[in-house]
């Protein structure tokens, strides 16, 4: 270990600004890639969601339709 | 007859076990795996790289603590070039088999080498300034990672720009690999990594763990962009709402 206290280890030798400037963007980077991997994982299941719901109503739908049409030649 | 019929049989075979081998239904569980393992790598050996670089590391550079940027800029300058040959690779591959894989693989590998770009650029600028008293030098290295940078973004535009799947492949694939040719030209024109080595074992270590962190990084974000890659264009197929647990 070659600080003496958390100031100094703050102030990097007079490179703080620099320093941490870095630190600061890498991190704050990497945290807006994990919000968009996760933006963009949601956005794909809500998609498949969607088309499941569509496409579960419109099975109701010809299920209705094929027992209408069966009930109409029973009458 | 016989001549011509060999050649394109073996080419065909190639193909068809390229594709059972390599389809988007296989590699999204296996994508899946992976990924998980390496965020928890890139996770342990951040941890480690920046505790060996910030604690344990002595201020040995001429430039004192300065050097500390170090750390994070080069793994992610490397990572911004090698992201890109990767990316070039699975063009290449996309192009030759037709593979839709290997062209997920570019388009999910792209925004990441886009961030480890701008990285590398914005820790650049932070090292030159208190270095060499300018944020920016107009030469060689710094000129290819802007360009890459602009190649990353161009590469990003089109994928989005155009909705012909197979027009979109070709103009990306095009694009990359017409870069590809000058990027790493005048990067490895200058010799950089050897800069890093004369410092102090100590700084050396964490230079490498930290490397070994952003190349997991990299892994695990492509890894996952690639699932919702392939859930976006095989949201129709019936093993995509298996996989969500749906019922159809």
């Amino acid at each position: 270990m070659n600080w003496h206290s958390v100031a100094e280890f703050a102030e990097m030798g007079g490179y703080g600004l620099y320093v941490w400037g870095s630190y600061l963007m890498a991190a704050a980077t990497l945290a807006w890639e994990v919000v968009m991997l996760m933006q963009r994982r949601r956005r794909a299941e809500d998609e498949i969601r969607e088309d499941a719901l569509i496409n579960r109503a419109q099975s109701r739908e010809g299920e209705r339709r094929s027992r209408s049409d069966a009930s109409s030649t029973w009458n | 007859m016989a001549l011509h019929r060999t050649p394109s049989g073996e080419g065909e075979s190639t193909r068809s076990r390229w594709e059972r081998h390599a389809s988007p239904q296989q590699l999204y569980p296996l994508a899946g795996r992976l990924m998980g393992w390496a965020w928890a790598i890139s996770a342990l050996l951040a941890a480690a790289g920046l505790s060996v670089g910030l604690l344990i590391a002595p201020a040995e550079g001429q430039q004192g603590d300065a050097d500390r940027i170090i750390l994070v800029h080069l793994p992610a300058a490397g990572l911004s070039l090698l992201i890109y040959l990767s990316m070039a690779f699975w063009c290449a591959l996309a192009l030759v088999l037709n593979s839709r894989m290997a062209s997920m693989m570019a388009s999910a590998l792209a925004p990441t080498g886009l961030l480890m770009t701008f990285i590398a650029l914005w820790t650049g600028a932070l090292w030159d300034k208190p270095t060499w008293g300018t944020w920016w030098v107009w030469d060689a290295r710094l000129i290819s990672e802007l360009l890459l940078i602009l190649l990353y973004i161009g590469f990003m535009a089109l994928q989005s720009a155009i909705d012909d799947r197979r027009r979109m492949q070709r103009a990306s694939t095009l694009l990359v690999l017409g870069g590809g040719l000058a990027v790493p030209a005048t990067h490895f024109s200058d010799p950089w990594w050897s800069a890093p080595l004369h410092g102090a074992s100590w700084s050396v270590t964490g230079m490498l763990l930290m490397t070994a962190a952003v190349w997991a990084w990299s892994f695990a974000a492509a890894l996952h962009r690639v699932r919702s890659i392939i859930l976006e264009s095989e949201r129709h197929a019936d093993w995509v709402r298996q996989q969500l647990e749906l019922r159809r």
